[in-house]
């Protein structure tokens, strides 16, 4: 019986030597290990922290004070594929126009688990990245905590590329508002944007 | 409870019901539900407004003239469905049918000053329009 709690607790310790840590400090810039983007995450904020080889290789979420009070978010999904919110079964389609792609990003996220009280604030065009977007700015409740949720989305090529900022209404959501306009402005994709009017900055 | 006011009760909760698969992207079960409350209210414009926007989200090129019918027959039923002259506007812009597509999604504006995609479709009008405003 000593003999096996002796293995398993050098098991234990085995796991705890090669087990990457879930957070780790944002670098600057930041570039998911698959992605073709790049952002300049928030000082002093934390990383998850993602096997590259992972099915969400090309997802970022950084957070500061953990992320049920603030999550910065960046994730693509490849045309064909379900949006990726929820359980929605709903695929980006090529050729969606912003209005289409907000739609859908809004359906995604009724079908989100423990979410309820969905309400679109606001659905409008926006730049990112300088292409043509849209910004969804809507309300909910979380297992009954009321949140505020800004995101960005663009069709660039086969992929959806969506960057959004969730925090609770109250408080949070104002206090690292300005944080995810200054991420969003740092937005990158790779490749030359279309030739276009320059980039306007939106506002969250 | 009579049983033409438990048939406005159900036929509410079919329709919500209808509304919930759509967003969750069951068309199947969607397109059943509103089906079935169609069938029951054949002068209500609702379920035929729910059945158009089952066949626009569904995406496949196959129905987009379901689509286009069904909001046709949704907005003869009710002029003032906005949502009905939104959807409309959306595939006849698919199809190619610019003009119809102004038309049609400039009534939405026009019957849904306050909608909070207000500012997307005006910005897909504008861009219908040549950029003019």
């Amino acid at each position: 019986m000593r003999h096996l709690a002796a293995v398993s607790l050098l098991a234990v310790l085995a796991g705890c030597a090669t087990t990457r840590p879930a957070w780790v400090p944002t670098e600057e810039p930041l570039q998911a290990a698959g992605a073709s983007y790049s952002v300049q995450a928030p000082a002093g904020w934390m990383r998850r922290n993602v096997d590259s080889k992972s099915s969400e290789a090309d997802a970022l979420v950084v957070t500061r004070d953990g992320t049920a009070l603030q999550k910065i978010a960046c994730s693509s999904v490849e045309v064909g594929k379900p949006v990726g919110f929820g359980t929605s079964k709903r695929t980006v389609e090529a050729g969606m126009s912003p209005a289409e792609l907000g739609e859908l990003v809004l359906d995604g996220l009724r079908t989100e688990g423990g979410i309820t009280d969905l309400q679109a604030v606001e659905t409008a065009p926006a730049r990112l990245a300088e292409r043509d977007g849209f910004h969804l700015l809507t309300t909910f409740r979380d297992h009954g905590l009321a949140k505020r949720a800004s995101l960005f989305g663009v069709l660039e090529g086969r992929r959806l590329y969506l960057l959004y900022y969730v925090a609770p209404e109250r408080l949070y959501f104002e206090r690292d508002r300005s944080t995810f306009v200054d991420v969003v402005r740092s937005f990158k994709l790779k490749g030359a944007p279309p030739a276009k009017a320059p980039a306007q900055v939106p506002a969250a | 409870m009579g049983r033409e006011a438990y048939g406005r009760q159900a036929a509410g909760v079919l329709l919500e019901a209808a509304r919930t698969e759509l967003a969750g992207g069951r068309y199947r079960a969607a397109r059943a539900l509103a089906g079935r409350h169609a069938e029951q209210n054949p002068g209500d414009a609702r379920p035929q407004l729910t059945l158009a926007e089952i066949d626009r989200r569904e995406g496949d090129p196959a129905r987009q003239d379901e689509a286009l019918a069904g909001y046709r027959r949704a907005l003869a039923l009710d002029p003032s469905a906005a949502e009905g002259w939104r959807g409309l506007g959306l595939v006849l812009k698919r199809r190619g049918d610019l003009p119809g597509a102004r038309d049609a999604l400039a009534r939405y504006l026009a019957l849904a000053p306050q909608a909070t995609d207000r500012a997307m479709i005006a910005a897909e009008l504008r861009a219908l329009s040549g950029g003019v405003p």
